[in-house]
């Protein structure tokens, strides 16, 4: 069952220095309780996808052209009120900075009964108990206790959980999830991917993963999208993005990631940086920075081809993947 | 290179020896907590100890990755060698010589051969003055050149960080992440030392940016014949980088070794579980098994080895004892299993 569907999103930012074409036609379908990485450098909107599914863009952004189909019904024609109804109840989301999600001075059970009360008619005490069981199965150890805790007395991995708590509490169809590990150490990030993995397995969730890091989605990811200036340059499963990768910048960013090649050897680099997203440049946004290009990428934008067993990529020149049998 | 030859030349080349270092930082009672204990309530003075009896040696001409989680001590540590911090106990000796401490010219002239580059380029980069000065103000102050050789003397520091010589007359918001961290690198070159200090140098930056900037230490280590210490919170950084590893927890040192042994075969079973939960990318979708737990409070340490409370092998002994620093091959490590047991 397709969860949600994106098709032909663009979300374009209208500032006094030009338009930023943060999300420029996004397409990607998600399947019940399965994962999808999406991942991509700063600026390249990741988490404005993630925003735009949510109807969280203020101005001077706006969805301007797109179909955002969850469950079957387009959330860019909700009204806001109708939006509210879905936001926190069916589709939640983690950020990066827990600390700026969560209110710093109302106590922890204040803030979960509120997201629960908010959509369902249920007993304050009964609000309770469902926090306290959520808690408990984020790894919160004493929940009871906890609950009249307020944020400062968390550090900073056992508040990512209280957001992922909150995040889960209504039990939603899908979780976005933007970089909610990055600002964590590696044994606190394992604690809080393993805990995911077991939520999404037992109750179906399906789960958007915005990251940077494409070890960690290596692990957790059913699919991987890779966007690079306001578009999907590559999907596919993920074992096959990490084996086989097509695109250049996919191929790049792989070869970037240090502790798997010889020590003491250069790293494969990706030269210059991204390009401004208010001057894009007309074809590929990522000829300036590739070594296959050609005169056909720096005068047209390469299309979306569908290369077989749910893969895509738009590229003029991709990396040639041995068909296997 | 046989381990064996390795060993020999760390013998002969030392260049910074850290002996038994520790840092404490003393929570001092506030107004009201000294009123109320005249008055009788009972304020017991709180010690952290950041660093605890750390000892270990750089050699010239090599990187030596410095590891662990946030709260360890590691950049306590950076900052002692780089002399920001004064020791609470124990001694720096680099080539031999105690690093003077000193406030005065000549202190702080011989402290210039080791130079700290931080992870947030943009606040460790005074905003109201333009790249040139950033760069050419200490060596100019310091008398390595003169006021005259300055701009040419930075644009060839520029070069050396590929960056255009022209963006000494921007200032620091003009650039992007990367191009800032180049900057802070130029402006640690610019004293010529031949030792630095890289506090999660590359943590902030995006994996293709990391790569560039990883790229370039190894380019000015093969160029100038720096010696490095890469604190870092991220193992395969310092897998790619290092020729050693020291890795700390709560203030100890608990295991260290040559790249390859400790990567390929660590001992204590906190480097164990840390290698075990890093990403990688050939895992595939696999099933996430944490080490339990946080770090501790270094406010109220926990006794004996201080692993014990998140280890998957302790035994009573572990609660007790703190274990001795034990010689295992190239690799040294703290921890009972390897003298006697756990029991």
């Amino acid at each position: 069952m397709k969860v949600l569907e994106v098709q032909q999103l663009k979300t374009h930012f209208f500032t006094a220095a030009g338009v930023v074409k943060a999300v420029d036609g996004v397409d990607f379908t998600l399947e019940k309780s399965q994962v999808l990485g999406l991942v991509g450098e700063s600026g390249s909107g990741k988490s404005v996808t993630g925003f735009s599914i949510l109807g969280l863009i203020d101005e001077p952004g706006r969805i301007i052209d797109g179909r955002i189909l969850f469950c079957g019904q387009d959330l860019t024609g909700l009204s806001n009120t109708e939006m509210r109804a879905i936001r926190g109840n069916r589709i939640a989301m983690v950020f990066q900075d827990p600390l700026m999600t969560l209110n710093p001075v109302l106590r922890i059970d204040t803030q979960m009964v509120e997201a629960i009360q908010s959509h369902h008619r249920v007993s304050r005490r009964a609000a309770l108990d469902r926090s306290a069981e959520v808690l408990s199965r984020v790894g919160i150890a004493a929940a009871r206790e906890r609950l009249s805790a307020y944020p400062h007395q968390f550090s900073g991995g056992m508040r990512q959980r209280v957001a992922i708590a909150i995040a889960i509490l209504n039990e939603p169809d899908l979780i976005i999830a933007d970089e909610p590990t990055t600002a964590l150490d590696v044994t606190i990030q394992s604690q809080i991917l393993s805990e995911v993995q077991t939520l999404t397995r037992e109750s179906g969730t399906s789960l958007i993963w915005i990251t940077h890091d494409l070890a960690v989605v290596a692990g957790l990811a059913d699919q991987i999208a890779v966007m690079y200036a306001g578009r999907i340059v590559e999907t596919g499963a993920t074992s096959q993005v990490l084996t086989q990768p097509s695109h250049p910048y996919t191929h790049g960013l792989l070869g970037s990631i240090p502790g798997h090649g010889q020590r003491g050897q250069p790293l494969l680099q990706i030269p210059g940086m991204a390009p401004n997203m208010t001057q894009l440049p007309e074809g590929c946004a990522f000829a300036s920075r590739c070594e296959s290009k050609s005169s056909i990428c720096l005068s047209e934008s390469p299309n979306t081809t569908f290369i077989g067993e749910g893969r895509s990529l738009r590229c003029h020149h991709p990396f040639l993947i041995s068909k296997s049998s | 290179m046989p381990s064996s030859l390795s060993h020999q030349q760390i013998i002969m080349t030392a260049a910074l020896q850290i002996q038994q270092v520790s840092r404490r930082f003393v929570k001092t009672p506030g107004a009201i907590e000294k009123l109320a204990s005249w008055m009788g309530a009972d304020f017991s003075v709180q010690t952290i100890h950041a660093v605890d009896q750390v000892s270990f040696e750089v050699n010239r001409g090599e990187v030596v990755g410095l590891v662990g989680e946030s709260g360890c001590g590691k950049s306590t540590l950076g900052r002692m060698i780089a002399g920001l911090l004064p020791l609470s106990e124990g001694r720096l000796l680099y080539d031999g010589q105690p690093l003077p401490t000193g406030t005065d010219l000549n202190s702080r002239r011989s402290r210039l051969r080791l130079q700290m580059i931080f992870q947030d380029p943009m606040s460790s980069l005074n905003p109201r003055m333009k790249v040139g000065d950033i760069i050419g103000e200490a060596p100019v102050l310091h008398g390595l050149v003169s006021a005259a050789e300055k701009t040419d003397y930075v644009a060839n520091l520029l070069k050396k960080v590929s960056l255009d010589p022209d963006y000494a007359k921007r200032f620091a918001h003009q650039f992007s992440g990367g191009q800032r961290q180049r900057i802070c690198i130029a402006r640690a070159l610019a004293v010529q030392p031949d030792f630095l200090i890289c506090d999660e140098s590359v943590a902030a930056l995006d994996v293709s940016i990391q790569a560039q900037i990883i790229n370039l230490f190894q380019q000015l280590r093969a160029d100038l014949g720096l010696t490095y210490l890469f604190i870092s919170h991220d193992l395969g950084v310092v897998q790619h980088l290092a020729d050693r590893v020291v890795v700390m927890y709560l203030g100890r040192v608990v295991e260290t070794g040559p790249s390859n042994d400790l990567f390929s075969e660590p001992l204590h079973p906190y480097t164990r579980a840390l290698l075990d939960e890093v990403p990688r990318l050939n895992s595939g979708k696999r099933a996430y098994v944490p080490i339990k737990g946080e770090i501790a409070s270094a406010l109220n340490p926990p006794t004996g080895c201080h692993f014990h409370t998140r280890c998957p092998q302790a035994g009573p002994r572990c609660k007790r004892e703190q274990p001795t620093t034990q010689n295992i091959g190239a690799q040294t490590v703290a921890c009972h299993l390897h003298q006697g047991g756990t029991q």
